[in-house]
């Protein structure tokens, strides 16, 4: 096969998705294979890792190396499979609650930890596999079935955390936009580092309001920042709904922790030595 | 030996000291010299440890057995016990019994000898230690160390062989003062009137070995065991008691090309080293009870998606966070029946500090050729024991995964249907065989299904893979002949075997079954193993007879089984297992011929 | 038809650019289409897997005649540009975040018109200002050949009824999975 004709179908599966028809998920994996192609990988070098929820069921349909583990894992397992095969690449992908409330500790030191992958968030403000309970994102006032009259609970802020953990590459897209969401996924997969993709992936079935996000994105409102102290503010001071990268660090990326000064296997024998 | 412990040999082919003190004393430090300088001059040994909940300074008691023949496990009773002070003794009342007319060694200014050993010792003697030490310009633990070796009749070359070792890095001053220290208790022994005691306590000369001998934690040789094995990647969080264990695969692994990554939870330890595993290359964590409680949900993921982790779990006392110093055998059940829904993987046990080199390579091994996660249940009794061993070989293993060459797109069945239930795993950067691990019931393509066809026969290729491997010989250590039969698991080993040894001297032979392999249970070589026995004894460090529950429900037991059981953590020991073979004999409980379940006396 | 795109069309001066850039476009639609005839087919709805598998194939034919007419040199550099050198969300690209599961034909063609206006639209805009004549030549061609899929389309939509009230209505609650 040409190398250089990597088309965006050949990052499909060829397994249909069991997403809601009109779910902001078909963009993501739109873009995702969109992106794969626009770099030319061969889809045996690429790992998909994830956790559980709609979103997370995005490894099976790519055509590519995928790991469906446990609820909110997805980082540890993608840290751990690109810290053994650097030459991987490799995207952990979840939802909202996946990623922000049981996999959050991970989200934190996945940030500071810094391996060079890339993350995407998609974000409806709502766990959408379980039917409809709230989110760390969906807001205080937003009625569910558990809570008819809202949390009254502040949402959580992926973008600034990702920010101040340490993330070296922050970004926040929208699905139905695929071609720029495709293009800042390439741009992530580029960056070395940990890089973290905010997606806003409307739920038309819990959250049909959603679907007016279309008219609501502010495009790339928020720009490439010169500091953390300054993407932190554009993050606070863009509309809610904007897009755009607003994060490119220069931390090294974590490989593991080095030379640790130690012998091998035969060579430490001798100091069991009475 | 008689139920009080009787101090009363004349040359010995074992002694048992220990040593205690507080503040900063070094006891721990004396302790593991004392068995350096043993091993050094031919003799064989243990030390283990107990200590006080502080970080710095608190009390500690370094306790040594030191014999003339191989051992794995602790004496009942101390013929020596040496004090620097006795601040919080009585914390370690139970674990250190003086034997009947033991000698008790004091400083001069610990005060008071706690009540107990008053009416067991032989004789107190007050000695001028920490006085003497600072006239020699050492430390108290030296000339401690100094007094024991001398009524032990360890060489001096020995001693200061182990005293160079200690502190050569630390600088020749710290040597020499070491070495005052040692020359200091030594003459403060010598000039008292001990000629008694040091009969008693003297050990017999030993055979030199042909080699110098290692001194060995398990925790170390878990370690060296995965290593060796080819494990190259490990993700764990800090826990007593596997944090040393972690502490010595660290420089290792970063020189074997490998690496250990510190990671942010348990949670995160056994993700990581699923996707690592995913990626093809073997992996480990450690961990203690209250990590592996948290691992539960990744090695359900690790069955279910068929990708090989080693889990090294060094028991500590349950539940909850327990007493994370000391051990107990109580996470079989865990370890065992952990997984919600039917979760077929292994659990290994090694018999000693030394066996955990070959276990946990072994580990490596099966769980790499069957695909299925493995936990080694250590404990921390021989996983921070030290342990004089013969040089030990690295063990042969051979850990190959099966994995799938390149193939046509679309053809790739990652959990094909096999014979032997085990499926060529594709590793990621095969070209064509692309595939999502998958936690989700699948089929054979890996694609999700809640087909019952599906789950059934998934179940059943998950389950087959375990049961229809050859495990051969390495799952019980099996030794002796006989109608009574003791069975136990990992390491109480060490204190069965001795207990046949000297019921062999005493003209009772026994069956001795060690058994390494837990899960899956060797149902039929255990059955066979046990042919002929009427009375089993079932031994564990557990209070509510974890293991003794576990072969019930799956095995046909000798018409007469006793339960010799008790909790951490006093482990179980020799003189125990001896009496519950003497009893048994004793009570002719061998000629009932209904099942009986007794628990066996503990002293 | 004059509705114009709101974004400026991106450069396009050379064949190539107009070749990849008509190929994108088309082959971005019947993509959005078939994800949607199978979203359908999942979702049983296999009137509109079978429409939107039919609306696919007009694009993709589309896209398969400008990927032959192609040199073959241009084809190796077809996804090594900047995908939003398409413009904001590309002409071609089907409102996915719109669909229904229990959507009817009425709402597939109208979906699928509102892409084929836009790409018409953009063959437009390219037709009137490029001053390359081949790339006129050419955008002359597939504006009149979408305007015909799109005569089309509509004379069969306008056969077709509204549809009720609570179209999207089901009994049933949403089922709980993992
Ligand atoms: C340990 C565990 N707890 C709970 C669940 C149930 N569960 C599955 S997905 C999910 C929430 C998914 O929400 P989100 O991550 O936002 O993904 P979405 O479905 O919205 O894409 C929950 C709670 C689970 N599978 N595992
Ligand atoms: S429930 Fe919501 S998030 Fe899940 S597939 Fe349906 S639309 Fe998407
Ligand atoms: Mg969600």
């Amino acid at each position: 096969m040409n190398e250089a004709m990597r088309k965006p179908n050949d990052f499909k599966s060829g397994v249909k998705p069991i997403w809601c028809p009109g779910c902001g998920d078909y963009g993501v994996l739109s873009a995702l294979t969109k992106a794969f192609a626009r770099l030319n990988c061969a889809p045996e070098k690429i790992a998909v890792v994830s956790g559980i929820g709609c979103a997370a069921r995005i490894p099976a349909y790519v055509n590519a190396y995928g790991l469906h583990g446990l609820h909110g894992r997805a980082l540890p397992a993608a840290a751990g499979l690109k810290l053994a095969r650097p030459e991987l690449t490799v995207i952990a992908a979840g939802g909202d609650g996946d990623i922000y409330s049981i996999g959050g500790n991970h989200f934190i030191h996945a940030c500071r930890r810094n391996v060079d992958m890339t993350l995407i968030v998609m974000d409806n403000r709502i766990y959408g596999m379980t039917k409809g309970q709230p989110s760390p994102t969906t807001e205080p006032d937003y009625p569910t079935h558990l809570y008819p009259a809202g949390t009254h609970v502040q949402p959580l802020d992926g973008m600034s955390l990702a920010l101040v953990a340490g993330a070296n590459f922050v970004a926040r897209a929208f699905t139905g936009d695929p071609n720029d969401l495709a293009e800042i996924i390439v741009e992530a997969i580029r960056h070395p580092g940990f890089s973290v993709i905010e997606v806003l992936s409307p739920c038309v079935t819990f959250r049909p309001e959603e679907r007016e996000w279309k008219h609501q994105i502010a495009r790339h409102a928020l720009t490439p920042a010169g500091s953390v102290a300054e993407a932190l503010a554009a993050v606070a001071s863009a509309p809610e709904l904007s897009t755009g990268i607003v994060w490119k660090g220069n931390r090294p990326p974590y490989t593991g922790p080095g030379d640790q000064a130690g012998k091998r296997v035969q060579d430490v024998l001798d100091s069991f030595v009475a | 030996m008689s139920d009080t412990p009787q101090d009363n040999a004349a040359a010995r082919e074992s002694v048992s000291v220990a040593i205690t003190g507080s503040g900063g004393a070094g006891v721990i430090t004396a302790g593991e010299m004392l068995l350096a300088a043993a091993a050094h001059a031919g003799w064989h040994g243990i030390q283990t440890r107990s200590v006080g909940p502080q970080i710095r300074g608190g009390e500690a008691v370094s306790m040594v057995r030191l014999a003339t023949f191989p051992v794995e496990a602790h004496d009942d009773a101390f013929h020596l016990l040496v004090a620097v002070d006795w601040r919080n003794f009585d914390r370690f009342a139970a674990e250190v019994l003086l034997a009947q007319g033991g000698l008790v060694i004091m400083d001069k200014a610990a005060g008071d000898v706690p009540p107990p050993l008053k009416e067991r010792a032989g004789k107190i003697l007050s000695l001028p230690l920490s006085k003497a030490a600072k006239e020699a310009g050492s430390r108290v633990n030296m000339v401690a160390l100094g007094c024991i070796a001398a009524l032990l009749g360890i060489p001096e070359s020995s001693l200061e062989h182990a005293a160079r070792r200690r502190f050569a890095a630390k600088g020749e001053k710290l040597v020499e003062a070491s070495l005052a220290g040692l020359r200091a208790g030594r003459d403060l022994t010598m000039q008292e009137d001990l000629a008694d005691h040091i009969a008693n306590l003297r050990l017999d000369r030993p055979e030199k070995p042909d080699k110098p001998r290692w001194i060995v934690s398990g925790n170390q040789m878990a370690g060296l065991g995965a290593v060796h094995a080819g494990v190259r990647f490990v993700a764990a969080y800090p826990i007593t008691p596997a944090s040393d264990l972690l502490e010595w695969m660290t420089p290792v692994l970063s020189a074997e090309g490998g690496m250990l990554v510190q990671a942010e939870d348990e949670l995160a330890s056994i993700n990581m080293i699923i996707g690592s595993s995913f990626g093809g290359v073997p992996s480990m964590t450690a961990t203690s009870g209250p990590g592996l409680a948290l691992m539960m949900e990744g090695l359900g993921l690790a069955v279910s998606a068929e990708i090989p982790v080693v889990v090294v779990n060094v028991q500590r006392g349950g539940p909850s966070t327990g007493i994370p110093t000391k051990s107990e055998q109580t996470d079989l059940n865990i370890a065992l029946c952990g997984m919600h829904g039917e979760a077929p993987h292994l659990v290994l046990a090694p018999l000693s500090a030394a066996d955990c080199l070959f276990t946990t390579a072994w580990a490596v091994e099966l769980a790499e050729a069957l695909q299925a996660p493995a936990i080694v249940l250590s404990d921390q009794k021989i996983a921070q024991m030290k342990a004089i061993s013969d040089p030990l070989p690295l063990p042969a293993v051979k850990v190959a995964r099966k994995v799938s060459e390149a193939c046509a797109p679309h053809a790739y069945k990652r959990y094909a249907l096999t014979e032997d239930g085990v499926s060529p795993m594709a590793l990621p950067g095969t070209p064509g065989c692309m595939y999502t691990a998958d936690g989700l019931e699948h089929g054979e393509n890996a694609v999700p299904s809640s087909r019952a066809e599906d789950h059934a026969a998934m179940l059943e290729k998950r389950a087959r893979k375990l049961r229809n491997h050859d495990y051969g010989p390495a799952w019980a250590e099996v030794n002796g002949e006989g109608e009574i039969a003791v069975i136990c698991w990992g390491s109480t080993a060490g204190p069965v075997h001795e207990a046949a040894r000297v019921l062999a001297r005493e003209g009772i032979s026994i069956r001795t079954v060690s058994m390494r392999l837990l899960s899956p249970l060797p149902i039929e070589a255990l059955e066979e193993t046990l042919a002929g026995v009427k009375t089993l004894i079932v031994a564990e460090n557990s209070h509510s007879g974890q293991f003794l529950h576990y072969l019930r429900a799956w095995c046909d037991l000798p018409q007469e089984v006793i339960s010799l059981k008790h909790a951490g953590p006093r482990p179980i020991t020799a003189p125990e297992v001896r009496r519950a073979v003497i009893d048994a004999i004793g009570g002719g409980r061998m000629q009932e011929s209904n099942i009986a379940l007794k628990e066996a006396p503990v002293s | 038809m004059t509705r114009r795109i709101q974004k400026t069309v991106p450069d396009i001066e050379t064949l190539e650019d107009f070749h990849i850039a008509a190929y994108l476009v088309e082959d971005e639609c019947g993509e959005c289409l078939l994800s949607l005839a199978h979203q359908m087919e999942v979702h049983h709805n296999p009137l509109m897997a079978e429409l939107f598998e039919r609306l696919a194939d007009m694009r993709k034919r589309s896209a398969a005649e400008i990927f032959a007419a192609m040199e073959p040199e241009w084809r190796k550099n077809i996804y090594m540009r900047d995908l939003r050198w398409l413009g904001e969300s590309c002409p071609g690209a089907v409102d996915i975040l719109s669909a229904h599961y229990r959507m009817q034909p009425w709402h597939g063609y109208r979906l699928a018109l509102s892409a084929f206006d836009r790409i018409h639209d953009f063959y437009d805009e390219i037709a009137v200002e490029t001053e390359n004549d081949a790339v006129r030549r050419h955008a002359i061609d597939l504006r009149a050949r979408i305007a015909a899929d799109i005569r089309a389309l509509e004379e069969e939509l306008a056969t077709i009824p509204e549809p009720e009230a609570a179209w999207d209505h089901d009994d049933d609650p949403p089922m709980i999975q993992e």
